[in-house]
């Protein structure tokens, strides 16, 4: 029958375990959200679209442009 | 990309993570109490860290919008619902499922205070909170009419859509 401090030693190692593998779940998860975020900001850089640019409405700011942000070419920006 | 489209670019990116990560979150939130895997502490892990990627992509897409010089969004705008006349409906929706996922998500952290019983009745309603940023996206999202950003959503949100429809046609079907 184990003792005990033997008991005790084998809970430890059964926490320490369960504590590393939360650990490495937090840092995947962490890590492919990173991921996804570059992948996203790449493929929207890349693509270069900024907007559409069909509707015309009026903003907050008392200007009239399109339903959402207007492209680097409609603005005159590069 | 210029500095203005940098933080435009940014905001977007942002959205679209918080978005996946908020429907991923739903379907790992659903499969635990749906009681459609065994419990596990892994499980509740994954859940979760969801929910805080979540909440951190969603602060960089709305803080990143005050950056943007084109659509000179203010704190106001991007915090009140119906602040900013730029699609308010879209823009609420968005601003209010933010503000429920925020709020009922870090509420995990003050359960045993809320009391556990009441906070899981609260916690239901994040579902809700998730309908309504998908609506924002698909309203108001520059993206939403890309194939890429339907085929992505779709894979996340049909999946939880589906398991949500299951948890719920029971409750449906006992009050008919």
């Amino acid at each position: 029958m184990a003792s005990s401090s033997e008991r005790r030693e084998t809970a430890r190692q059964a926490l320490a375990e369960r504590a590393r593998r939360i650990s490495a779940i937090r840092r995947r998860v962490f890590a492919g959200a990173l991921a996804a975020f570059v992948m996203a900001w790449s493929v929207i850089a890349w693509s270069g679209s900024m907007g559409a640019t069909s509707a015309a409405s009026t903003t907050s700011a008392g200007t009239t442009q399109s339903q959402d942000e207007p492209s680097a070419v409609t603005t005159g920006q590069s | 990309v210029t500095t203005d489209q940098l933080f435009w670019v940014t905001s977007r990116a942002g959205g679209i993570v918080a978005l996946a990560a908020a429907s991923l979150a739903v379907t790992a939130g659903l499969l635990m109490g749906g009681r459609f895997v065994p419990r596990s502490v892994d499980l509740r892990v994954v859940h979760e860290t969801l929910s805080l990627t979540t909440l951190a992509a969603l602060a960089v897409h709305v803080f990143a919008l005050l950056g943007d010089g084109f659509i000179n969004l203010s704190l106001a705008d991007i915090l009140i619902p119906f602040a900013s006349s730029y699609q308010s409906l879209w823009m609420a929706a968005g601003i209010t499922g933010g503000w429920m996922l925020t709020i009922l998500g870090l509420s995990y952290y003050a359960r045993t205070r809320i009391g556990v019983a009441r906070w899981r009745k609260l916690h239901r309603f994040t579902a809700l909170a998730w309908l309504l940023g998908i609506a924002h996206a698909i309203g108001q999202g520059t993206d939403a009419g890309t194939l890429p950003f339907a085929i992505a959503l779709a894979a996340v949100a049909l999946p939880a859509l589906g398991l949500l429809a299951m948890r719920l046609a029971p409750a449906t079907e006992a009050a008919t």
